[in-house]
């Protein structure tokens, strides 16, 4: 495809303002933020260091580091940390410093979940978000620093719409490699009738997952429709990355989108509300504010 | 989660319970005392029953030093640390009860059952257990 043609696709499915990828930074730090202040660092800072299994560049660091870490002030200072540099990067203060410090801490959060636990999805659209956030203008326009600056920055409109152009495209590649590795690990037999149901109770057995919802124990008797049901998720999440180029089903595949997760927060017990709120780079923050300055 | 379920196959879980004080056994929810491993808290589980922890290229020093204890891998038993972590758990369970309260626990403890593979049934075929007393 020429040069001229990608550029035509891109102003076609692709806010191009600086306003734009504002949002978008205020929404993605915001959401990091927000799960920061809910979440009990002291807890986690109770946890026996004995039990992490330190993953990637997290092995670089010594255990005198985690034993320093896992006390009620090691782990505050984390925290502090964490909420000053995120407030900063959402509301767009000191934004080229604050979006890379804020990648920094929320990456090796993530690592030391990961350490505990294991290498989960949910976060991870939002942290790779960050990456492209710390290294484009995301302070040009909705940001403390733009007020501040009082002039306007003068940049090419790609400066603005190939970060989220970047963005949609790793969301609706988490979804579409998600189908690819399903199929290329179990085949078809992923579609077989025992594979939602038996995957479904074995995660509603035990106490230690969020929730404790018991529907699954109803899908074996209806196990030909639920094989249905999960061909149907494996199409959708091929056809996600049409979200991107297709305004007109945008909003029917991301509408399914919801309606799959909120369907395996009640038949798994597995929810992914980071993955959820990532939705919103699809948002057109360009228009909207065009439409809502028209009605003023 | 990738290579989807399979009814063949058997499957371990675990039930984490308090004892209190007044004598009642509890379900206690670990997310609402560690929600910060949300999503993440039955792998925890599992590869701390699994010492995973003590099979690392690096160990920590107390788990070197507990490996020389039972004298190497093959010797320990099976969640070796999971105490430590049940300990954890009741202290932050009490914390979040009067001092006074029957409802505190005066022990913990994390029951392991089995589900028995080919089957919809007999999900509760019972492993094992690891008590903590507070």
């Amino acid at each position: 495809m020429a040069p001229g043609s990608i550029n035509a696709v891109i102003d076609r499915v692709v806010p191009q303002g600086p306003f734009a990828l504002g949002v978008v930074r205020a929404i993605v730090n915001g959401t990091f933020l927000i799960s920061t202040l809910l979440t009990s660092f002291y807890a986690l800072g109770s946890l026996p260091p004995t039990i992490l299994r330190p993953t990637g560049v997290m092995k670089l660091l010594p255990w005198s580091f985690y034993d320093q870490l896992l006390t009620p002030s090691g782990i505050l200072i984390l925290k502090i940390s964490m909420v000053l540099s995120l407030v900063s990067s959402t509301i767009g203060f000191g934004t080229v410093i604050s979006t890379r410090t804020s990648l920094v801490l929320v990456l090796f959060y993530q690592g030391l979940l990961r350490s505990f636990g294991h290498f989960n999805h949910d976060e991870m659209s939002a942290v790779y978000f960050l990456v492209v956030l710390a290294f484009t203008p995301c302070s040009d326009a909705f940001s403390i620093d733009s007020w501040m600056r009082k002039t306007t920055k003068e940049r090419p409109a790609f400066a603005y719409a190939y970060p989220i152009l970047l963005m949609q495209l790793l969301l609706a590649w988490s979804y579409f490699s998600s189908a690819l590795i399903k199929l290329r690990v179990a085949g078809l037999k992923y579609l077989s009738a025992d594979n939602l149901p038996a995957l479904a109770i074995f995660h509603s057995l035990d106490n230690l997952h969020d929730t404790s919802f018991k529907i699954a124990f109803m899908l074996p008797q209806i196990k030909q429709y639920v094989a249905v049901a999960v061909a149907f998720v494996l199409v959708w999440e091929l056809l996600f990355p049409l979200a991107i180029f297709w305004q007109r089903i945008r909003w029917w595949i991301l509408g399914i989108g919801v309606v799959f997760h909120f369907a395996t927060l009640f038949v798994m017990n597995i929810f992914f509300p980071h993955q959820l709120a990532m939705y919103l780079v699809f948002v057109n923050w360009e228009k909207r504010i065009r439409r809502i300055d028209n009605q003023r | 989660m990738m290579a989807g379920g399979d009814l063949e196959r058997g499957r371990s879980y675990c039930i984490l319970r308090g004892e209190t004080v007044k004598g009642e056994t509890v379900d206690v929810a670990p997310i609402l005392l560690t929600n910060a491993l949300y999503s993440r808290t039955w792998t925890m589980v599992n590869a701390t029953i699994d010492n995973q922890s003590f099979k690392l290229k690096s160990i920590h020093p107390a788990n070197e030093e507990m490996l020389r204890r039972y004298g190497g891998l093959e010797n320990l038993p099976p969640g070796a640390r999971v105490p430590d972590l049940l300990k954890v758990w009741g202290e932050l369970y009490n914390m979040q009860q009067p001092e006074s309260s029957p409802n505190r626990l005066k022990a913990i403890r994390l029951d392991m059952y089995r589900w028995e593979s080919g089957r919809y049934s007999d999900y509760d075929k019972f492993v094992t257990s690891w008590r903590q007393v507070l």
